[in-house]
């Protein structure tokens, strides 16, 4: 009989008055915590001689159970007269089926009832010596050997053969009692009159979980590398437009950082350490195909560039149809991607129809955001006020009176203010301009997928709009996307398949940028506003500060067109043949394209468009790239071992161009960029370009071989050529190896109880980073244009040497891991430790002053990256009262150090600087406080010091020959200049390297209700950039009337001598003063990411109606607080220009039919 | 145990996958936008293109290399270390230059500019003239184009020197070309000036002169820039004789003062050989432009024109300065102190408590949109020629009437009248420092290396105040970087370690 067959068959009511009825709501978040504590339900009930079917309902209903029966099978029930007290789940079913027909049977949190069979009655005696015999196969159809086969109420037990097959003794209509490690145990009624297929399925256990490992799978208990996996349906996803946004803190040793609050922004995404400056991020794999390459954001020909647009190529996939991510993290795991693998692996599997019943899902969210604090900046009348007393210690200064001079006060000619009190008192008070360019942020979900099976074919369709509205005005991003997922099996052998994910979004660009002074973003724009200005003034133009006539108006930035549209296409296909038993050759062919196109419009209502009488641009990048792969695949047993092997073959062709064009001077600002032509610029803006195509080339092979569920030895080695390397150093091989010993499957171990699970792995292997920024080749550009004669001839300079020896970085890493689950799995997790070594490391060293090239990408030198990372997942409380509480922790830690230098690097590193030491460090001066004339003599070697300035330490100096002699010189040089911090960025991106990062995630649920509350955090130092670049008060709100951070108050003056901040005067010592310790802040925080509130509804309440098989509700909110001493506005923005971070609420509802 | 079927179909799997993959490309680059290792110096056009780079370094680009009018240019720097230029932005670096409190931590590395642009534009000079010297292509081309690279090397060799004394020039075209060439040590002065004299002359040798220079070629060093850039050389080493020597053979060339001293400065004289020896050529759309007016008009000048410009009002004279100027001298015509505003009233800068008059000195573009400007940026002019010759004049043989001749021809233009002929050597030479103020203000870098001849530049930041003036900051530090990388090969100018 087939298992399948005989579920079918239960799941179909037979009375004519109902119709096919299956409740499958099944809660990932709590099927496993559900599955656990089956034995733990309390159920009461008293009857006396009600139906058999109202007690079952009864039970059902108290256990919260769902039900699985056939109707014909109530056939012959009896009346039931129980009284049941506050018993378990079990033994009240125990005792109600006792003198029944009917037999039952707990399958997750289902309960399914089914007919007991005559000869179970039968007295023993009756017995005649028969025997049951059959095959015993997983759900895919692969024979299981090893399997315990048990005749239900007998000692009679035997196992499976290696092709899965039994004989065992047993009446005809006996109960088998099928098990096996790893799957869910299942009762069948045997027949003697022909054998028996039995199909095990997978148990539903995180040490059973799939877990993908490139060009295949494996079992997380198999498992040798260090892989972390994050299932989608744990992140909300409300307002993330892209996954890589939801992986914060979710799995130890991933370090995600978000800068930018814009909607569609990236998120950087660390793996482990990288000691390392070609940072290249992760490689990212979509159902087998790697989408790195992207048309990637145009550039436009502004003043702006690509400013203020933070958009991750992660965008198109729309995270609803995300089923698992798996990171592939230590080397022996990644190194079957090889030469593009050094910044980890990140492997995306989407959603795929399921066998079963169709089923379609509908998702629903809104969600409103506000943007996190922001700054203190200076009111109107502070304002004044300030700008006015900054002036006077100006003046002061000039006119070296006191503190600055000794200079008699009456020599001078009165103090003229700015403002008179008068003015002052007169002045309207105006609203923040922050405020002004800042609104209520919207996100809307609507996704719905279906999906299914028939037959041979299975099926996934999906559509998703989402539509965000920033927090900044002027700024929002939708998106539309759709996938489409066909696996079709021909015949027993060949199983073929389609896979596409189209995705067209549409943003506008809004906030121009980061910049400062005229290259000023809207949020630059609006900090420096005068608040005594209005933002539109009586005849309805946008006024600009008189005293800096540069920068636009902020409300202005508003009137600007600018849009971003993109679209991707990423198209699959893949055939397998079975070409004998154990053996599958696949083909897989990829062809990914996008486009993103950029249209930009200024008009007169804007500053810049005012200049140029209108400007436009349309700026367009194309990206493609296609993808080959054939593998093989090969397993098999060999006695109690089992060997799967792997075969293959990859190439890869990505090509990306690119046309720009512009124009202003238009006559009206009606058409926009629609109408170019019609601009009359001296010469209209034209560009276009294509890069060199990136060709890869690779081989792979993968053994894995395991014997008798506890040894585990993996095999892994990848050779990769690429196009833009030298012709000798084209090709790199990368080998990894591990082991793993899977203790708690000796039987010492077995023998303590406590010990659920232990598993000790090690790994070692290689993996390349070839993120050389261009290629080892010598290019010539047309870089150096020069006007001659009137014209702007095009001029032709190297800009890229040639470098035959350059060659991939590579990274080669030990890992040793401990996988344990102690007290039945209660409390489970993880530990690895690593130790990579970076050799070869990809640098850009600055070549000699003198050469035409001022930098190029060498192999300079080796780092190292130690560090460790624990995972912890704990049941904390379990069902008692129906309460659960599980926690997931993750902690991690790392550090980065020089190993040694090539000498090309160490010719142009400064003396101060370390050879070896951190690879991370951040150098500049020790500060030593502020300098009060009153109360001390100005230091010595600090010549013409102010008062209030910042005392920088002399600690060293430089003989002739520019060495460091390691004494104080008397005068302040680079020489004093130390290691100030440990976790500086080496890529210059201002995203500090945290030295520890954790993240905490706890789940409780109650009856229907659930609840998570996810936090994360960092421990690091971060330089206060926005306090350092807001010193200056003099030069930003005395000279351009700009508004300060209303700390400015706390600056050091002639009126304020315990001042806590430096003077707002430019310093003699402000170079040494910005680049001091001063600004080195504690950057450590705690925050609340994600609180989700969800509650399911009863079964009770659905079974009512025939269409909607299950539904949640849920209420969310995002970054609720943060706990942190960082004084700036955020310690994970890069600085108070940027887009800001945002708080959002969230209702949303889960409907499945 | 693979049966003979088996092994068939395993044969036949692989054989797909071979025939498959014959179809990929080898895994060789291709360059589509920009020229190859192999594609590049073939051609005339190819020889041009490589030209015009070496040309590119003058640019005045974003404001921040040689012949800009930002922070990073030499008008800039030599002006604000000076007595002529103040500015009242915020930056501190601004009073920094001001009191000559120059270190190698100098904010913005401003200091260091004209060094690592420079040392590879000379590195660059000599590795053209290399490729080009082996090229196939008509003679008399390549000959020109030969001296318009030495020319350029000598232009930006004189930078160099004049900012950070001798510097180790790369001259050897296969040590150019070599990104790990060995270090040199720093030549001596003789040398540093011979090689300078001798790539001008070779360059006089087979340059046109500037009269037949065709408008399609303006731009181009001529033989009479050459000369004018010894002359600038030998005032700097206190050559008179060579000074006069090659003050003559211009003086052949017919060459001219522009009638109306602000004349020089509009859009009107791009292209101009008369009094313009040697011009960075701009336009509004090319990374070549001109953005003086936007760093020295005030943001609330409204310009007759009406043209909408941008005005960001750092650059000031300094009062002091500007009253030194003779009260009818039309030369202070381009220097403000008095504007009609955008709200049509008339504003007083000195009545306002600005710190000086503003340094119009260029003439609106009239199609200008933003900053740029397309009014060429003048480096060198022929009334330079006059009053250099004039000095030179005086140091060999006193105050001739020659000398009081080419002063007067100057000041003659200025609306004044020349110098009473009754002055000592010492007078005329006191009273040429102010002339070439005048006369020069905050044009062609000319200020700095005045006051430097005459040994007042260290004396004029003291008597400002300076508390950190050193007699050694006549020159500005070498950049860390390149004393590091040469292990101490390169050493720093005295003052700076």
């Amino acid at each position: 009989m087939n298992f399948n067959q005989q579920a079918q068959n239960l799941c179909r009511w037979t009375m004519p008055s109902s119709v096919k009825k299956v409740v499958p709501a099944f809660l990932l978040l709590f099927s496993s915590q559900l599955h656990v504590t089956a034995n733990a339900q309390r159920i009461s009930l008293s009857l006396n001689k009600g139906t058999f079917r109202e007690a079952v309902e009864s039970i059902k209903k108290q256990s919260g159970y769902e039900l699985v029966l056939v109707q014909t099978h109530l056939g012959d029930t009896h009346p039931v007269s129980l009284n049941l007290q506050n018993k378990g789940l079990r033994e009240s079913l125990e005792a109600l089926t006792k003198d029944q027909p009917v037999g039952y049977e707990i399958k997750g949190n289902t309960i399914v009832l089914h007919r007991k069979k005559q000869p179970e009655l039968k007295a023993e005696q009756n017995q005649q010596r028969e025997t049951i015999n059959g095959k015993v196969l997983d759900v895919g159809g692969t024979p299981l050997g090893g399997v315990t086969v048990r005749v239900k109420g007998s000692s009679k037990v035997t196992q499976t053969d290696s092709a899965g097959n039994f004989n065992i003794e047993a009446r005809d209509g006996a109960v088998l009692l099928v098990s096996s490690i790893g799957f869910t145990t299942l009762e069948v009624v045997g027949t003697t009159q022909s054998p028996l297929n039995i199909h095990l399925k997978k148990e539903d256990n995180a040490l059973n979980e799939v877990v993908v490992v490139g060009y295949g799978t494996q079992k997380r208990k198999s498992l040798t590398g260090s892989v972390a996996s994050v299932k989608m349906s744990d992140v909300n996803n409300a307002t993330n437009t892209n996954f890589a946004q939801g992986l914060a803190g979710r799995a130890a040793g991933v370090n995600v950082v978000q800068t930018s609050g814009q909607p569609g922004a990236g998120v950087s995404v660390q793996i482990r350490s990288n000691a390392s400056f070609a940072s290249m991020g992760p490689l990212y794999i979509v159902d087998g195909v790697i989408i790195n390459d992207d048309a990637g954001e145009p550039t436009t020909n502004t003043r702006y560039g690509s400013g203020g647009v933070n958009r991750s190529p992660l965008n198109f996939i729309n995270p609803n149809d995300i089923e698992n991510i798996d990171i592939l993290k230590d080397a022996s795991a990644t190194a079957i991607y090889g030469a593009r693998a050094a910044g980890g692996v990140v492997l995306i599997t989407t959603k795929r129809g399921k066998q079963g019943l169709p089923t379609i899902q509908y998702d629903f969210s809104h969600a409103i955001q506000k943007s996190l604090k922001y700054y203190d900046i200076f009111g109107t009348k502070d304002y004044m006020l300030e700008r006015n007393r900054i002036l006077r210690e100006k003046w002061m200064l000039d006119n070296k009176l006191g503190p600055y001079g000794t200079v008699d006060p009456n020599s001078v000619g009165a103090f003229v203010p700015k403002y008179t009190q008068d003015q002052i008192d007169k002045q309207t008070v105006y609203p923040s301009a922050i405020d002004a360019i800042m609104r209520t942020g919207n996100t809307q979900q609507h996704n719905l997928s279906m999906s299914g099976s028939s037959n041979k074919t299975n099926y996934y369709v999906s559509g998703n709009y989402m539509n965000q509205e920033g927090v900044l005005r002027n700024s929002d991003y939708s998106r539309y996307s759709g996938k489409f997922n066909l696996d079709q099996g021909i015949g027993e052998n060949i199983k073929v398949g389609v896979n596409v994910i189209a995705t067209g979004s549409k943003a506008n660009n809004g906030s121009m940028g980061d910049g400062v002074y005229e290259n000023s973003g809207m949020i630059g724009a609006a900090f420096y506003y005068p608040p005594t200005m209005p933002f539109l003034d009586e005849q309805g133009n946008y006024p600009i500060n008189p005293d800096y006539q540069n920068t636009p108006n902020p409300m202005s930035f508003l009137t600007i067109t600018d849009l971003t549209k993109s679209n991707r296409w990423l198209t699959s296909a893949y055939a397998e043949w079975k070409i004998f038993e154990g053996l599958t050759a696949k083909g897989s062919f990829s062809y990914d394209q996008s486009t993103a196109k950029r249209s930009l419009y200024y008009p007169r209502t804007f500053l810049y468009g005012a200049r140029a009488e209108g400007m436009a641009g349309v700026f367009e990048t194309n990206a493609s790239s296609q993808l080959r792969e054939y593998t093989l695949n090969y397993a098999k047993d060999i006695g109690k071992g089992h060997l799967t092997a792997l075969l293959g073959h990859s190439y890869q062709i990505s090509e990306r161009d690119g046309l720009n064009t512009g124009n202003d001077h238009f006559p009206t600002d009606n058409f926009l960029y629609y109408n170019l032509g019609l601009g009359t610029a001296q010469r209209p803006y034209l560009g276009s370009f294509k890069d060199a195509n990136r060709i890869w080339k690779s081989y792979f092979a993968r053994v894995v071989y395991e014997y008798d569920g506890k040894y585990i030895l993996s095999g892994t080695v990848r050779k990769d050529g690429a196009s833009h390397f030298a012709a000798n150093k084209k090709w790199g091989t990368f080998p990894g190896i591990s082991a793993a010993w899977v203790a708690s499957e000796e039987e010492f171990i077995k023998a303590i109880p406590a010990i659920s699970f232990l598993k000790l792995r090690a790994g070692y292997g290689s993996v390349g980073n070839s993120a050389i920024g261009g290629s080892a080749f010598e290019y010539y550009d047309n870089n150096s244009p020069y006007v001659i004669g009137g014209v702007n001839l095009p001029g032709v300079k190297l800009s890229q040497i040639s470098n035959p020896n350059l060659t991939w970085e590579t990274q080669t890493e030990v890992n040793l891991g401990l996988d344990f689950g102690f007290v039945k799995g209660r409390i489970s997790g993880s530990f690895d430790y690593f130790n990579r070594q970076f050799t070869d490391l990809l640098s850009t060293i600055n070549l000699n002053s003198d050469y035409v090239v001022r930098a190029a990408s060498i192999n300079a030198g080796k780092t190292r990256s130690q560090g460790w990372e624990v995972s912890l997942q704990t049941k904390n409380f379990v069902q008692q009262d129906g309460f659960n509480w599980n926690t997931t922790l993750n902690f991690s830690h790392y550090k980065n150090y020089w190993v040694s230098r090539a000498p090309e690097a160490i010719k142009s590193l400064p003396r101060y600087e370390a050879e070896k030491g951190n690879f991370n460090a951040g150098y500049g001066y020790l500060s030593d406080g502020i300098y009060n004339p009153a109360t001390m003599s100005a230091p010595s070697w600090m010549p013409g010091i102010l008062p209030g300035e910042i005392i920088i330490k002399d600690v060293n100096g430089y003989d002739d020959n520019g060495n460091l002699t390691g004494i104080p010189d008397g005068k302040l040089s680079t020489a004093d200049m130390v290691q100030l911090h440990t976790n500086n960025d080496p890529t210059g991106n201002g995203r500090p390297v945290p030295n520890y990062s954790f993240g905490m995630n706890n789940q409780f649920s109650y009856k229907n209700f659930d609840l998570s509350v996810y936090v994360y955090g960092l421990i690091q130092k971060k330089v206060n950039r926005d306090y350092s670049n807001n010193s200056d008060v003099y030069a930003k709100l005395g000279a351009y009337g700009w508004n300060v951070l209303s700390v400015a108050k706390d600056r050091w003056a002639y009126d304020h001598t315990d001042g806590t901040m430096p003077t707002g005067l430019n310093g003699n010592y402000s170079s040494y003063a910005s680049s001091s310790d001063f600004w080195v802040e504690n950057g450590n925080f705690l925050r609340v990411r994600d609180i989700t509130l969800g509650y399911r509804l009863p079964m009770s309440l659905i079974q009512k109606q025939k269409t909607v098989k299950n539904m949640r509700v849920y209420i969310n909110v995002q970054n609720p607080f943060i706990i942190t001493n960082y004084r700036g506005v955020d310690p994970e923005l890069q600085n108070l220009y940027a887009y800001p971070m945002t708080r959002s609420f969230t209702v949303g509802a889960s409907v499945g039919f | 145990m693979i049966t003979r079927r088996k092994y068939i179909k395993l044969v036949a799997a692989l054989m797909v996958v071979g025939v498959l993959s014959s179809c990929e490309k080898a895994l060789e680059e291709v360059t589509y936008d920009k020229f190859s290792e192999t594609s590049f110096y073939k051609t005339k056009e190819d020889a041009k293109l490589a030209v015009t780079a070496v040309y590119s370094t003058l640019n005045p680009d974003d404001g921040y290399s040689i012949w800009g009018c930002g922070l990073g240019g030499i008008v800039p720097q030599s002006s604000a270390t000076t007595d002529e230029l103040i500015c009242s932005w915020g930056w501190p670096g601004w009073p920094m230059f001001n009191n000559l409190n120059l270190s190698e931590t100098f904010p913005g590395d401003a200091l260091f500019v004209f060094y690592n642009n420079l040392m590879p534009a000379v590195t660059n000079a000599t590795i053209v003239m290399d490729r080009l010297s082996g090229m196939t292509i008509d003679n008399k081309v390549k000959q020109t184009y030969m001296g318009e690279v030495k020319a350029l090397r000598a232009h930006y060799s004189w930078i160099l020197y004049s900012y950070y004394g001798p510097v180790p020039l790369r001259l050897d075209a296969v040590a150019a070309a070599d990104p790990n060439s060995p270090p040199i040590a720093r030549p001596t002065q003789a040398d540093m000036v011979a090689q300078i004299e001798k790539d001008y002359k070779e360059a006089l040798e087979v340059l046109p002169l500037a009269s037949a220079l065709p408008a399609s070629e303006y731009g181009r060093f001529t033989k009479d820039a050459c000369m004018m850039g010894l002359i600038k050389l030998y005032m700097k080493e206190k050559r008179w004789d060579d000074v006069i020597k090659y003050g003559r053979e211009l003086q052949k060339l017919g060459h001219s003062l522009k009638t109306n001293y602000a004349d020089i400065f509009t859009i009107e004289n791009n292209g101009d050989n008369k009094e313009v020896l040697f011009a960075v050529p701009t336009r509004i759309d090319a990374k070549s432009a001109n953005l003086w007016l936007a760093h020295a008009l005030p943001g609330n000048y409204a310009d007759p024109s009406g043209v909408a410009l941008t005005q960001w009002g750092g650059y000031k004279m300094p009062w002091k300065t500007y009253d030194k100027f003779e009260s009818n001298d039309k030369r202070k015509q381009r220097l403000l102190t008095k504007w009609t505003t955008t709200d049509g009233k008339v504003y007083d800068a000195r009545a306002n408590k600005e710190i000086g008059a503003i340094p119009m000195k260029y003439g609106v573009d009239p199609s200008a949109t933003g900053e740029k400007h397309g009014v060429n940026i003048v480096v060198w002019r022929y009334s330079d020629v006059l009053l250099s010759m004039a000095e030179a004049i005086n140091e060999l043989s006193g105050p001739t009437q020659e000398a009081y001749d080419l002063v007067k021809t100057v000041r003659e233009r200025a609306g004044l009248i020349g110098w009473n002929q009754d002055l000592t050597k010492d007078q005329f030479r006191k009273k040429m420092m102010d002339e070439r103020l005048y006369e020069f203000w905050c044009e062609g870098g000319v200020r700095r290396e005045d006051l430097i001849r005459w040994g007042t530049y260290i004396e004029r930041a003291k008597a400002d105040g300076s508390t950190f003036a050193k007699p050694e900051f006549v020159l500005w530090p070498i950049p860390r970087k390149a004393i590091n990388e040469t292990n101490g090969v390169i050493k720093q100018n005295p003052g700076y370690n």
